[in-house]
């Protein structure tokens, strides 16, 4: 199984990993040295000394200890073939798909990564009976795992939005890594088993976006799985025909439209389509949908909030999508996202949703005092892991 | 030796309660709690384990979060003058902790305070010293307590107070045995201490909270005394006081009252009462009851009302009845007073009583009222008639107030209400309640459910109405509520359903409302292309149904042609005339193919 290193971005096959030396030579070897390793220095710019990296000896399946080649002692450590980064046990093994959010600057991405990846671990994980753990966190850089929580608290206990999101240095930063586990198969006579899967989010900055040269930079797009493409409808040109909007709410002067544009610029390249339609999955969201609950009505679709169910409801997903399709085609008269996305991309789906679940103050940066209440964020996410085989798909109707 | 947090905060932090301004002078051995004799890489571990500590302290809410920020401050400015090497050094702080820096030495150490003094004062011993003229400038000291002995330097013995004034009080010392102080200079931020001056003292507490009551006959005293009395000697003298604790007549008593039923209806009386500590007496206290009959003291019975919470601060309305020529003073505290109703009290006791509470006073019709603010929280407020030999107790009356929960917001979806709001700190729980046609109903929510729920959801069925949330606080005399905060919901419009049916050249519309409703408007739109129409307006109107009824649960099927010219793929959707509101059907209902 072809697997994108949440480190390198380089896709890889998930049988074909490499080892680690742990340092504990067999009886009567020497010890192998600690020495920096160059290539992960290279590709990741970790320059902390380590034990030595090496593939696993022949062909066949892959082992789960291996000799080191210089000290002979046993090993179980797994690294990137390519950037010699540490791996989990089990990665490679089942679908971990790499997931790159995108968007305009003052989209909201961090606000929508921050508050998805705490429904992650705390609604989501419980409406799928999943285990959930962060296994990477380094977004904000080499500290260690610091940047979810700090996020966290900044939303969620002091009612504030983060700063945005700097550009990128080096072509690099981490991504957010979750391991997630839930039973599966549970159908008699079998017997349910355990499915691993790990899910990298990448938060992108808009800064990174503004030109096609920028985007070109951000191998995370060429190694992603699916993109969850995050459009600020204040940008849309009939918006601020249909709802008020006080001035400080358009953090962003760029329109919706350019940044798909050049994300699709950017896959095509790389991904050598030929002009042939995109395959990479594409939830494309519709944020800040609390500013329409007004103008949608009570009753309307996009307003309701579904019953969690713990699998994807495709019906009420094609739903949503339509709804969505609706008001797009409302505020943006010309059709220029639908079309675009039609005629690129093999798949892609619309969602509506709201953060923080009620309008900030954005002059002073907080939220609404009533805290943070997220409306349908999850749905993307759900729909992604459908396609990914994590969760399960049913027509509820 | 691993740093023992638990034996930091009871031996150095709880004595600095409230006093972070007082970090900077505390020693600074027992700051970084530096064990004996540390080898460099040990005091390297220790200095990272305590300085982890305090970085894992300072996000709490409590005083140890407060001490802690501060140390963190005064550590980051100790690094930077003197440097984390020397600070690592064992050397450097064998300097700072050996008693050699109790010595004056070479002319650099401060002279010692002189005149030392310690005065009981009831349960504590206030200690007063002056400052030696050699002493120079930002001379700051080092009070500490030895149970058995003399403390011999800084960190010897119970930390009472590091502080740059003459005096310091030691509130919690211990009873019935003796007890020594010593008071060290320094002028130098704790890097050499004086020699200590010392002194000795004994505390036998007396009893407090004395009030008494004459009746016809009989005389009733109650106090409250110390825990370690192991008795309490009661003696009275008619018309006037005693002269020492032997003198008068003996009365029998409990530990905490006497009943005298052996007096005249018009004698002045004087009891003298002593708390005994296995042989060594308390001071004398006196109560006097002058003969005659006391006014009733029933009669001052107060009220309370809460008027409003605004953040931290309760106003309320506090009313009693005017007390003729008696000055009444209410005052509050978090708990009832000891004495009984009608208790007369001296002067003296009535400042140990909590706080007067004061506001703006108004008189009328015989009734006097106080509207105060007041913090949130829970108090006992009592009123006190004051003459000039004393004060009687009234009646009390007790308020609790939390504070108000703040921008309250209410979104309906359908029959479900979606409540939200800010939450006063502490608060941990909120009860909600609002009308509804069996009854009023309450439900009590959780500051985690709340924040698991995304907000609280209600189900609060079609109708108009009022929702009321009141946060609810604990406090040491148990729950309180805040006043409500409220919000009006309006009422869920009639949904009106449709489908439809044989989607070719005619379409049948099938339309079920829940309610019975008249008068009711549609109209079906046409569109062709991707998008469902949002709005009547993004297609065509084929038909206007307009002055329908309907009863509740029963369709009506509506007939409808399609236009010749429209283009397929296709959409057609139903509008309300903004009377009802329309249920769209599965999406691929609305397709036309």
């Amino acid at each position: 199984m072809k697997v994108a290193c949440p480190y390198c971005y380089r896709r890889i096959e998930g049988d074909r990993l490499w080892f680690r030396c742990r340092g504990r030579p067999a009886t009567r070897r020497a010890p192998c040295p600690l020495e920096v390793d160059k290539i992960r220095l290279e590709e990741t710019g970790f320059a902390q000394p380590t034990y030595p990296a090496f593939p696993p000896p022949g062909s066949r399946r892959l082992p789960t200890l291996v000799a080191c080649p210089k000290c002979g002692g046993e090993t179980g450590f797994r690294v990137c073939p390519n950037c010699h980064s540490p791996l989990p046990e089990d990665f490679g093994t089942m679908p971990s798909p790499l997931i790159a959010m995108v968007g305009a600057v003052g989209t909201g991405k961090t606000v929508y990564l921050t508050v998805l990846a705490h429904e992650l671990r705390g609604r989501l994980r419980r409406r799928f009976d999943a285990d959930v753990r962060l296994v990477g966190d380094a977004q904000g850089g080499p500290e260690g795992p610091t940047w979810l929580r700090s996020q966290v608290s900044t939303l969620y206990d002091q009612h504030e939005l983060s700063p945005k999101t700097t550009q990128v240095e080096n072509n690099r930063r981490e991504p957010l890594v979750f391991k997630w586990r839930r039973e599966q198969g549970a159908r008699l006579p079998l017997r349910p088993r355990t499915v691993t899967s790990y899910l990298s989010f990448y938060d992108t900055s808009g800064d990174d976006l503004l030109t096609v040269e920028d985007v070109t930079r951000l191998n995370y797009l060429d190694a992603a799985d699916a993109l969850i493409l995050l459009l600020d409808p204040f940008t849309l040109p009939h918006t601020r025909d249909q709802i008020h909007l006080p001035p400080s709410a358009i953090t962003s002067a760029e329109a919706a439209g350019d940044v798909v544009d050049r994300v699709t610029q950017v896959l095509h390249a790389t991904r050598g389509t030929g002009g042939s339609a995109i395959k990479v999955p594409v939830a494309v969201v519709f944020a800040k949908l609390d500013a329409f609950f007004d103008l949608l009505g009570l009753t309307h679709p996009l307003v309701d909030v579904p019953e969690p169910v713990p699998y994807h409801d495709e019906a009420d997903s094609l739903r949503t999508h339509e709804h969505v399709k609706s008001l797009l085609h409302d505020l943006d008269t010309n059709d220029d996202i639908d079309r675009h996305l039609r005629l690129n991309y093999q798949t892609f789906r619309y969602f509506g949703v709201s953060a923080l679940g009620a309008q900030p103050d954005y002059e002073t940066g907080a939220i609404h005092e009533g805290g943070v209440r997220p409306h349908r964020v999850e749905e993307p996410l759900v729909w992604l892991f459908s396609r990914f085989g994590v969760v399960p798909q049913r027509e509820r109707r | 030796m691993p740093f023992d947090a638990w034996r930091y905060e009871r031996e150095f932090l709880r004595p600095l309660r409230g006093r972070p301004d007082q970090v900077p002078h505390t020693v600074l051995a027992a700051r970084y709690a530096v064990p004996e004799s540390p080898t460099t890489a040990e005091l390297s571990r220790h200095l990272a384990e305590v300085r982890a500590y305090w970085q894992s302290r300072a996000a709490g809410p409590d005083f140890y979060a407060e001490l802690c920020r501060a140390l963190l401050v005064e550590d980051g400015r100790m690094r930077e003058t003197v440097g984390d090497p020397v600070m690592s050094s064992p050397q450097w702080w064998t300097r700072r902790t050996a008693p050699t820096t109790l010595t004056p030495s070479a002319g650099t150490a401060c002279p010692p305070p002189g005149r030392l003094l310690a005065t009981v004062s009831g349960a504590a011993v206030v200690l007063d010293w002056q400052e030696d003229p050699a002493a120079g400038d930002a001379v700051r000291y080092c009070v500490l307590r030895g149970d058995e002995r003399v403390p011999a330097h800084p960190d010897d013995g119970v930390l009472v107070a590091t502080t740059p004034d003459l005096q310091a009080v030691d509130a919690h010392p211990p009873v019935a045995t003796p007890v020594h102080y010593a008071v060290f200079a320094t002028s130098d931020y704790g890097q050499s201490w004086s020699a200590p001056a010392t002194v000795r003292a004994v505390v036998l507490p007396p009893v407090t909270e004395v009030g008494h009551v004459r009746e016809s006959g009989r005389i009733t005293a109650t106090w409250q005394s110390h825990p370690a009395a192991v008795g309490v000697r009661v003696r009275r003298t008619a018309g006037r006081p005693p002269v020492s604790a032997d003198d008068g007549q003996p009365v029998p008593s409990s530990s905490t009252s006497f009943d005298d039923r052996n007096i005249r209806a018009d004698a002045d009386y004087f009891y003298s009462v002593v708390a005994d500590y296995g042989g060594d007496l308390a001071p004398m206290v006196v109560v006097a009851v002058p003969g005659g009959t006391a006014p009733p003291a029933a009669d001052l019975r107060l009220a309370v009302r809460l008027l409003s919470t605004r953040g931290q601060v309760a106003r309320v309305r506090l009313t009693w009845p005017d007390a003729g020529d008696a000055d009444v003073q209410v005052r509050r505290a978090s708990h009832a007073p000891r004495w009984r109703t009608g208790s007369r009290i001296p002067l003296a006791d009535l400042d140990r009583f909590g706080e007067e509470v004061v506001g703006q006073l108004s008189i009328q019709d015989g009734q006097r009222t106080l509207d105060a603010d007041v913090p949130v929280g829970y108090h006992v407020y009592v009123p006190f008639a004051v003459r000039s030999d004393g004060a009687l107790v009234g009646r009390s009356a007790a308020q609790g107030a939390a504070e108000a929960v703040s921008h309250l917001q209410a979104r309906r979806i359908g029959d479900t209400v979606l409540l939200s709001w800010r939450w006063p700190q502490p608060t941990g729980f909120v009860e909600v309640s609002w009308d509804t046609p069996d009854g009023p109903v309450s439900q009590r929510v959780g500051r985690a459910q709340y924040d698991q729920d995304r907000g609280l959801r209600v189900s609060f069925g079609r109708a108009a109405g009022e929702i009321w949330v009141r946060a609810l606080s604990e406090t040491a005399s148990g729950p309180v509520m805040s006043p409500a905060a409220s919000v009006h919901i309006g009422a869920s419009p009639v949904r009106l359903t449709y489908r439809l049916v044989d989607r070719r050249r005619h379409v049948t519309v099938e339309l079920t409302a829940d309610e019975d409703c008249a008068d009711v408007r549609v109209l079906v739109v046409v569109s062709s292309g991707q998008a469902l129409p949002a709005r009547p307006a993004h297609g065509v109107v084929v038909e206007e149904l307009d002055a329908l009824s309907f009863a509740a649960g029963q369709a009506r099927t509506f007939d409808v042609a399609l236009p010749a010219d429209l283009r397929r793929p296709g959409w057609m959707r139903c509008f309300d005339g903004e009377t009802v509101a329309m249920v769209d059907p599965p999406i691929e209902n609305l397709r036309l193919r």
